[in-house]
C-alpha cells in the first residue's frame, strides 16, 4: 500500500484521539468513582443499579420504620411499667385496708390515696408518644379515657368512658401497624377494646379503674371482707393481664430489634452490591490510566519522529 | 536530410515537458492537504517519429525520434473506492445522527443520578411511608405534597426537553434540505464546466475532484445514486428520483404537517409535492430520530413511552387514593390530574400527553386521604392504610400481572441504553470502515511528498540535461555559422 504524508497524519491523529478518549473515560471514572455514567455504557448494569438503588432507599425507609416502631413500643412499655407499679401500690392499699387493725381515719386516708391512683391510671391511659395517644388504637388524636363528669362531688366523677378505637365484627381500629420490611408489618401499640351489642368494652384500663373505684368505696364503707375476699383476687387478675401485655410488647420489641439488625445487614449488602456493580476498582483503574498515559506519550513521541523528516530535509 | 535545427527543437520539447512536469509536481505539493484532491501525473510520451529520408529505401534503419511531449495529465482516482466511500458515508451519517440524538435523550433522562425521575419517585414513596406511620402529622403531609410536586416537575421537565428535541429535528431537517439544494446546484454548475472542458478534448481533473468532493458531502446527508453520462457529466438521484440531471437541478423543499399530533417537517419535491424517499444519511437519521420507525422508537417513541408510564402511574395512585378519606372526612380526590380541553379526565390515557400536563391536584395537606376508615362519620386520623398501600407500590405491582412502576420505568431507560449503545457501536464501526476506505483512497489519490521530491529531482535533472543538449546544439551551429568557410580570411 502506498503511504502518503496525509494518511500518516490522519493515522497519527486518530490514534492520539482514541488514546485520549480512553484516557478521558478512565479519568471520568476515577473522578466520579463510578464505572457507568450513561445507560449506553452498559444497559444491563444500569437496570441493575437502578434496582439496587431503589432497594437501598427502601431498606433505609424500613430502618426508619423499625426505629419508629421501637420508640412507640418503648413508650408503651414504660407506660405499662408504671401501670404495674400503680397496681403494686394498690395491692398494698387493699392489704392494709383489709387489716382489722386499721381505724376509719386510716381507711379514709387509704381511700384518698386510691383516688390518686385512679387519677394516675387515667393519666397513663392517656399517655402520648409525640402528640399521639398510644392506648387509643387508630384514633390517635382522640383522648381515650375521659371522666363522665369533672365535678369531684358528682357520682359520675369515677365513671370513665373509653373513646379510642375498638374491634367490631367487620373492622378493627385497635391496631397501629408499621411496615418494617417488604409486606411485613409490626403492630406497635397496645389496645384491647371490642364492641359487643353496641357496647364498647375496654379490657386493659377499664377493669383497673373499676377495681380502684370499688376498692375506694369498700374502704370508705369499711367493707373489709370484700376487700380481702374479692378485690385482692380481682387485682391479681388485672395484674396478670397487664403483665401479659408487657410480655407481648417485649416480644414485639425483640422483633423490631431483629428486624433492625436484619435491615442493617441488608443495607450493608445492598451497598456492597451497588459498589461492586457501579463502583470503580481504584487500583485497577489507576493502573489502566497509567497504561493509557504511557501509550499516549509513546504515540506522541512516535508522531514527533515520523512526521518530521521527509526528503525535503535532505535536499540541498 | 536532417535539418540543422532538429536538435534544438528536440531540446526545446524536452525542456518544456520537464518544466510542465515540474509544474505538476508543484501543483501536487501545493494541494497535498486539499480535501478531495487527487494526485496528478504527467504522462510523457515520445512525439511522432518520422522515417529517415534515404537515397534507397531501407526500412530496417527505422525511424527518427522527435523528442518528448506530455500525452496526458492523469488524475489518480479509483471510482470503485469512491462509490464505496459514498455508501459508507451516508450510512455513517445516519448512525451519527441517531447517536448524537440518543446521547441527548440519555442526558435528558439523566439516569442514574440523584436528579432523575427514578430518584424523585423513590422520594415520593419514602414520603408516603413516613406518612403511613404518622398520618396525623401536618409536617409529613406537607412533605408528601412537596415530593409529589417534585416528581411531577421532573416528569414535566423530561417531557418538555424531549419535545424541544423533537422540534429541533424539524429545524435540522430544513437546514439539511437547503444544504442538499446548494450542493445540487454546485454539481450542476460543475457539470456544465466539465462538459465544456471535455468537449474541447481536455482533462477536467481539478473540476472532477471538486465534484467528487461535493458528491461525498451530499452522500453524507442523503442516499444518492450517481450515473455518468456524456462528456463526463453526471446525473444524481435520490431513490430513483432525479436531483441533478447534467446541468439541471430539481430542488427539494419542506412542508409542515400535524397529522401525527405534533409538528412534522416533511421533505418533498418542489413543484410536484411528491414526498422524497430518503432511506439513509443524516437527513434520514433526523426524520427517523424524530418519528421513530417500526423497530426504533425515536424521540416521539420515548415521549409515548413516558406518557404511557405516567398515565399508568397517575391512574394507579388516583385509584388507591380515591378509596381513602382526607382529614375533613371527605373521600379522597384525584391525587394527580391532567388538564386537557374540557376538564380533567377520570382515567388518564397516554393520548392525553400526561407527562407534559401532569399536575398535583391536591393543594391542601389535609386533603391527602391517608386513612381508609371512618368512625362515626369522622375520619380515623391515626389510620395510614392508604398511604401505606400507596407506598407499597414501590415493591408490589398494583395489578398482579403487571410489572411494578419502578420496573416499567427502568425498562424505558434500559431500552434507551440498548439503542444508544447500538448506535455507538454502529458509529464506531462506520468510522473504522470509513477510515479504511479513506486510507485506500489516500493510497491511490494522496500526495506523498517524498515521491514528489524524488520526481522533482528527476525532472530537474532531465531539464538540466536537456539544457546541456541545447548548448551542444548551439555550439555545433556556432561552428557551422561562424567558423566554417573562413579559410584564408
Amino acid at each position: 500500500m502506498r503511504i502518503t504524508n496525509k494518511s500518516m497524519n490522519i493515522n497519527l491523529l486518530r490514534n492520539l484521539n482514541q488514546g485520549l478518549k480512553r484516557y478521558d473515560r478512565l479519568s471520568e471514572q476515577l473522578v466520579s468513582g463510578r464505572k457507568v455514567h450513561r445507560p449506553s455504557d452498559s444497559p444491563a448494569t444500569i437496570s441493575n443499579i437502578m434496582d439496587l438503588n431503589s432497594s437501598l432507599i427502601e431498606t433505609e425507609q424500613y430502618l426508619r420504620g423499625a426505629a419508629d416502631a421501637q420508640s412507640w413500643l418503648e413508650s408503651t412499655d414504660s407506660a405499662l411499667d408504671s401501670l404495674t407499679n400503680v397496681l403494686h401500690r394498690l395491692r398494698d392499699i387493699i392489704t392494709m385496708g383489709a387489716n382489722d387493725t386499721q381505724d376509719d381515719a386510716a381507711r379514709f386516708a387509704l381511700a384518698q390515696e386510691a383516688e390518686q391512683l385512679f387519677d394516675s391510671i387515667i393519666q397513663l391511659g392517656n399517655s402520648t408518644h409525640g402528640s399521639k395517644y398510644i392506648f387509643a388504637g387508630q384514633l390517635t388524636t382522640v383522648k381515650p379515657f375521659v371522666r363522665e363528669s369533672d365535678d369531684p362531688n358528682s357520682a359520675e366523677y369515677f365513671n370513665v368512658i373509653y373513646q379510642g378505637g375498638y374491634r367490631t365484627a367487620t373492622g378493627d381500629l385497635t391496631k397501629v401497624e408499621f411496615e418494617v420490611s417488604t409486606n411485613s408489618y409490626l403492630t406497635v401499640n397496645v389496645a384491647d377494646a371490642e364492641k359487643v351489642n353496641d357496647v364498647v368494652e375496654e379490657k386493659l384500663f377499664t377493669p383497673i379503674l373499676n377495681l380502684i373505684k370499688d376498692v375506694r368505696e369498700n374502704l370508705i364503707n369499711n367493707n373489709v371482707t370484700d376487700l380481702s375476699n374479692q378485690n385482692l383476687g380481682e387485682l391479681e387478675q388485672t395484674l396478670d393481664r397487664v403483665l401479659r401485655h408487657r410480655a407481648d410488647v417485649g416480644a414485639r420489641m425483640a422483633r423490631a430489634d431483629l428486624a433492625e439488625e436484619r435491615l442493617q445487614d441488608l443495607r450493608l449488602n445492598f451497598n456492597k452490591l451497588l459498589k461492586n456493580v457501579q463502583g470503580v476498582d481504584y487500583a485497577e483503574t489507576i493502573m489502566q490510566l497509567k497504561n493509557e498515559e504511557h501509550i499516549y506519550r509513546t504515540a506522541l513521541s512516535v508522531g514527533a519522529r515520523i512526521l518530521q523528516p521527509s526528503l525535503v530535509d535532505f535536499l540541498r | 536530410m536532417r535539418t540543422s535545427f532538429t536538435g534544438i527543437e528536440i531540446a526545446r520539447r524536452a525542456l518544456q515537458a520537464q518544466q510542465r512536469s515540474l509544474d505538476i509536481v508543484g501543483h501536487n505539493v501545493a494541494n497535498a492537504n486539499t480535501p478531495g484532491y487527487s494526485r496528478q501525473v504527467a504522462v510523457h510520451t515520445s512525439s511522432q517519429p518520422y522515417p529517415i529520408p534515404q537515397f534507397t529505401h531501407n526500412p530496417s534503419v527505422g525511424m527518427v525520434g522527435t523528442g518528448v511531449e506530455i500525452g496526458q495529465i492523469t488524475r489518480m482516482r479509483d471510482q470503485f473506492v469512491e462509490m464505496r466511500l459514498r455508501q459508507e458515508s451516508h450510512n455513517l451519517g445516519y448512525w451519527q445522527t441517531l447517536k448524537d440524538g440518543l446521547t441527548q435523550v440519555e442526558l435528558i433522562f439523566n439516569e442514574p443520578s440523584e436528579h432523575g425521575i427514578h430518584q424523585a419517585l423513590n422520594k415520593f414513596w419514602d414520603s408516603l411511608s413516613e406518612l403511613s406511620r404518622n398520618p396525623e402529622s401536618d409536617a409529613n403531609r406537607t412533605v408528601v405534597l412537596q415530593t409529589a410536586e417534585a416528581l411531577a416537575e421532573s416528569i414535566r421537565h423530561v417531557r418538555s426537553q424531549l419535545g424541544k428535541q423533537r422540534d429541533n429535528m424539524n429545524t435540522i431537517a430544513e437546514i439539511k434540505v437547503s444544504e442538499i439544494n446548494t450542493i445540487a446546484q454546485q454539481i450542476a454548475d460543475l457539470n456544465k464546466q466539465i462538459s465544456k472542458v471535455v468537449v474541447a478534448g481536455y482533462q477536467a481533473n481539478d473540476l472532477l475532484d471538486k465534484r467528487d468532493e461535493l458528491l461525498q458531502q451530499l452522500s453524507q446527508i442523503t442516499n444518492i445514486e450517481v450515473v455518468e453520462s456524456e462528456s463526463q457529466q453526471i446525473t444524481v438521484s435520490i431513490s430513483g428520483a432525479t436531483l441533478v440531471d447534467r446541468t439541471r437541478t430539481y430542488a427539494l423543499e419542506t412542508a409542515k404537517n400535524f397529522d401525527l399530533g405534533y409538528e412534522r417537517v416533511e421533505v418533498i419535491w418542489q413543484g410536484s409535492n411528491a414526498p422524497v424517499h430518503v432511506t439513509s444519511g443524516e437527513l434520514y437519521g433526523v426524520l427517523v430520530f424524530r418519528d421513530g420507525t417500526d423497530n426504533f422508537p425515536g424521540v416521539q417513541g420515548y415521549i409515548e413511552q413516558l406518557n404511557e408510564w405516567t398515565a399508568n402511574f397517575i391512574n394507579t395512585v388516583n385509584e388507591i387514593h380515591r378509596q381513602g378519606y382526607d382529614l375533613d372526612s371527605n373521600p379522597g380526590q384525584d391525587f394527580f390530574v391532567v388538564d386537557v380541553l374540557g376538564g380533567t379526565p377520570d382515567s388518564v390515557t397516554k393520548e392525553h400527553d400526561p407527562s407534559l400536563l401532569i399536575r398535583v391536584n391536591i393543594t391542601d395537606p389535609n386533603q391527602i386521604a391517608a386513612s381508609n376508615e371512618l368512625h362515626n362519620g369522622e375520619v380515623v386520623r391515626g389510620n395510614g392504610n392508604i398511604a401505606l398501600q400507596l407506598a407499597s407500590l414501590r415493591h408490589t405491582p398494583y395489578q398482579p400481572d403487571q410489572p411494578k412502576l419502578s420496573d416499567s420505568f427502568n425498562a424505558i431507560i434500559a431500552g434507551l441504553g440498548v439503542r444508544a449503545m447500538e448506535a455507538n457501536v454502529m458509529v464506531e464501526n462506520g468510522i473504522a470502515l470509513g477510515d479504511h476506505l479513506e486510507k485506500l483512497r489516500e493510497s491511490i489519490s494522496g500526495v506523498n511528498l517524498d515521491e514528489e521530491m524524488a520526481d522533482m529531482i528527476k525532472f530537474q535533472h532531465a531539464y538540466n540535461a536537456a539544457a546541456r543538449i541545447m548548448t551542444a546544439m548551439d555550439e555545433a551551429l556556432d561552428t557551422i555559422i561562424n567558423r566554417m568557410g573562413a579559410v584564408g580570411r
